[in-house]
């Protein structure tokens, strides 16, 4: 009897310090997944999908982050593909409600539309399918703008020229329906990056892109000079030589520091422009910036 | 028991008692100064043993205790652990493994202080202090402008691409110079003007031997070994291939890579023969004409050693030497600093050679990041912002003779030869496609800069193992690339499963994120696809 007793308080104490330690644990995973420390991740979040029932909210956010550790966690071997890939199964099988939802079924998509091991096959039947479904189903969300932007990403890696313009124009569709979603700026530079080169080749929508893409505003960490330099090549490439020489006068006249500056003074003077001096960033009379 | 049997019985016990007494002291000592309990005490490590620069750091580091008693009638402790450079990595990895390492880091040397899945776990982003200004700028011209943009690179130089902040606050900047004896100059030349083009650099060099010859001197132009043929190298190769990268780029970044160069060796944009590459090889190797007999089996030190004993003219090397080489030189020779002569005054050259490489993005050195495990992340952020106050940095560049970061810092005169070079070209050309390639081209290089081998037998051996590994070389690249891509996408993983995060974070934050970071990946994630397609129709 005392015996019995004894038992009972040691797993009615170890059960309750599971739960504590599980509800804990949560932060902690998803401190661990944001510092790629996807190892020590995938054991807590192990503990933690055991702690709580299944279809509880922690039990949705443990197990989506199981998946996430388990899909990412190096070295990529088969087995803990294939065991993220059953996780995001089963929540996406489950209904579980947004955001695990729609963030599993992209989860599943990249790890359906990468290589993630040796001997992995790509299944981009998969993947489209999942991406089409988060645009369907949370048309309004960043959700669906970022899977958008990897459902054109697989179309284009195709290299078809039909399924490259369908892609795209699918893309400014809903660029135009979503003018100002989150991920407008990458997905303008998308459509522009892949316009120019073949098979597309199609220089004016390019330079149209990127226009776009910089007048929504790029952040600021972004090297602006690279994308001048890029939309001075196209503007050469398909003959635009005024549009050309307006690209490199910003490079010269809008970013400090940049390495193109002195080529972009060449590619003026090749074009018959005259360009603007260098400004010399490491002149000792330079003031901070306001 | 006389002398010499007291000795014979007691000298190990003697011997014994004597080391363990100097363990104790020297334990004790230890105690006081790193563990001092009443002191708040942090430890920034280093590797750079240069002369001078301790000292620099020392005087930072005592001007700032002082400062902070002043204000905050608190003592602190900043403790540096100069370390060389052999042990740096071993000593930096296992202190963060362990938790044990300094405060404050240079990184370098070692993949956790610079693989992006190490550097989140072990170093704290400096994003959140870098945006408000630096209160020790208070009185200054500095004065409320963000911390950031008060370094002449607006610390573009320590973000990272892929994590998306800032990791680094960075103390200097850095050149490669040519450095010479402007006494031998003067004696030699007649002249005291520095060479104002390549032809007047190899008409000085060829003075230089002449004088040597009558002088019956052990004196040559140029100290030589093989860390100094690389400098050379680095200066004359691409600046003679703007033509080649431009036809050879693609995708339109002004960089020619691996797989932009095989492609265009395919479409006949270059050769092996071309005349561009020919004439960059003739190039370097005319100058390393001027370096000593024996050359290649030189290191580094040996020719610091020959320009400092007066038995070279010039020494090409970093602006990071200055101040040892000045403290080595001492009063024996005034020394003077020149910037590399463009070749584009050569009849030959001239027709390939426009511009030097541009260093108008030059990025900041000494690059200290913040132990994440720090019990005195703001202590240390006080400390770095102290230090990079344009008073405080122009104090440790002078002291050094290194470039300073801090906007509006004045040169001295010293300094003036070293300050980058904005007009220059910008691009990049890169065709060592195999493993093979690159032994032979690593192995070959001396013999062709030394003169055992001319450029076209060097292109002839090059081409024929170019020729039959590319294309293998091409495929493991391309895999190489791929995995990458792979990394970057648990970054991006990582960022959105954050809106799944039970505590609310800053979801428009969140979103920026990964917007920021699948443009990072972008135009890689275009190459590959266009590669993959590449490899896939030539292996039809």
């Amino acid at each position: 009897m005392h015996r019995a007793v004894t038992v009972h308080i040691v797993v009615g104490l170890a059960a309750l310090a599971t739960q504590a330690m599980a509800a804990e644990d949560i932060a902690a995973i998803f401190d661990d997944i944001a510092h790629l420390d996807m190892r020590r991740a995938s054991l807590t979040a192990a503990r933690a999908v055991k702690a709580h029932p299944k279809g509880s909210p922690e039990w949705t956010t443990a197990t989506l982050c199981l998946a996430v550790s388990l899909h990412h966690r190096q070295p990529d071997i088969k087995r803990d593909k294939e065991k993220a890939a059953a996780l995001y199964d089963e929540l996406i099988a489950s209904q579980v409600p947004p955001p695990a939802l729609p963030l599993a079924m992209i989860m599943r998509g990249r790890l359906a539309d990468q290589i993630d091991y040796a001997g992995d096959t790509l299944d981009t039947a998969t993947a489209v399918g999942l991406y089409e479904r988060v645009m369907q189903d949370w048309p309004d969300t960043f959700f669906a703008d970022v899977a958008i932007y990897h459902l054109t990403e697989v179309e284009l890696s195709s290299m078809d020229a039909e399924a490259t313009r369908v892609a795209l124009d699918r893309l400014r569709a809903w660029l135009a329906r979503r003018p100002n979603n989150p991920m407008a700026p990458v997905q303008w530079t998308l459509i522009g990056t892949s316009s120019f080169r073949p098979p597309l080749e199609d220089y004016a929508g390019a330079i149209e892109a990127f226009e776009k893409a910089i007048a929504i505003g790029l952040p600021e960490q972004i090297p602006l000079d690279a994308i001048y330099w890029r939309m001075g090549g196209i503007a050469e490439k398909s003959g635009t030589n005024d549009k050309a020489i307006q690209f490199y006068r910003k490079i010269i006249t809008e970013v400090a520091r940049s390495s193109f500056g002195f080529e972009a003074q060449l590619r003026i003077r090749a074009l018959g422009g005259d360009p603007p001096e260098l400004i010399d960033p490491f002149a000792e009379t330079v003031e901070a910036r306001p | 028991m006389t002398l010499k049997k007291f000795f014979q019985v007691y000298s190990g016990v003697a011997i014994l008692a004597g080391a363990a007494l100097f363990a104790v002291v020297r334990v004790a000592y230890n105690q006081i100064t790193f563990e001092a309990p009443d002191v708040t005490t942090i430890r920034i490590c280093h590797w750079q043993l240069e002369s001078g620069f301790r000292e620099a750091l020392q005087d930072l580091i005592d001007a700032y205790e002082k400062e902070y008693l002043e204000r905050h009638g608190e003592k602190v402790r900043v403790l540096q652990l100069p370390v060389s450079e052999r042990g740096y990595g071993q000593f930096v990895n296992t202190g963060l493994v362990g938790g044990i390492a300094p405060d404050i880091i240079e990184r370098g040397f070692s993949r956790v202080v610079n693989d992006p899945s190490y550097l989140t776990r072990y170093f704290l982003p400096f994003g959140p202090y870098i945006e408000s200004p630096n209160p020790y700028n208070v009185g200054t011209p500095l004065e409320g402008i963000p911390w950031r943009q008060t370094f002449s690179d607006g610390l573009i130089s320590a973000y990272d691409r892929e994590l998306l902040d800032y990791y680094m606050i960075p103390f200097s900047m850095f050149t490669e110079r040519i450095y010479y004896n402007k006494d031998l100059y003067r004696e030699a030349t007649g002249r005291d003007d520095s060479p104002t083009s390549f032809l007047d650099f190899i008409n000085v060099c060829n003075t230089i031997r002449d004088y040597a010859a009558r002088q019956q001197r052990s004196l040559v132009p140029l100290a030589g070994s093989k860390y100094q043929a690389g400098v050379f190298q680095r200066k004359y190769t691409n600046t003679f291939l703007t033509d080649i990268i431009r036809l050879s780029d693609a995708n339109l970044d002004g960089k020619c890579s691996l797989f932009e160069s095989y492609q265009a060796y395919r479409n006949g944009v270059w050769s092996f023969e071309s005349p561009a590459l020919l004439a960059s090889w003739q190039c370097t190797t005319d100058i390393a004409a001027n370096f000593q007999q024996g050359w290649m089996a030189a290191l580094r030190d040996d020719a610091v050693f020959m320009f400092v004993q007066g038995r070279a003219l010039m020494f090409a090397s970093g602006s990071w030497d200055a101040s040892s080489l000045l403290a080595q030189v001492g009063d024996a020779f005034e020394v003077g600093v020149f910037n590399f002569p463009a070749p584009s005054d050569h009849p030959e050259y001239g027709k390939f050679a426009r511009a030097m490489p541009s260093e108008a993005a030059t990025g900041g050195g000494i690059p200290w990041g913040l132990n994440r495990a720090t019990k005195h992340a703001d202590l240390c952020i006080d400390f770095l912002r102290f230090c990079t106050t344009r008073d405080h940095n122009a104090q440790f560049t002078s002291h050094i003779n290194w470039l300073p970061i801090v906007q509006g810092v004045t040169l001295s005169e010293t300094l003036k030869p070293f300050k980058p070079r904005i007009e220059g070209i910008a691009g990049h050309f890169d065709y060592e496609i195999s493993s093979e390639l690159r032994l032979r081209a690593e192995g070959g290089r001396w013999q062709l800069f030394s003169g055992r081998m001319t450029p076209l037998d060097y292109a002839a051996s090059l081409a024929e193992i170019y020729d039959r590994t590319a294309m293998e070389g091409f495929r493991t690249e391309l895999e190489k690339n791929r995995r990458n891509m792979r990394n970057m996408d648990r970054i991006v993983a990582g960022r959105l499963l954050a809106l799944a995060a039970p505590e609310a974070s800053d979801i428009a934050a969140v979103e920026r994120s990964v917007m920021q970071l699948l443009y990072a990946n972008q135009a890689k994630t275009h190459d590959l696809a266009m590669d993959t397609h590449f490899l896939q129709t030539v292996t039809q």
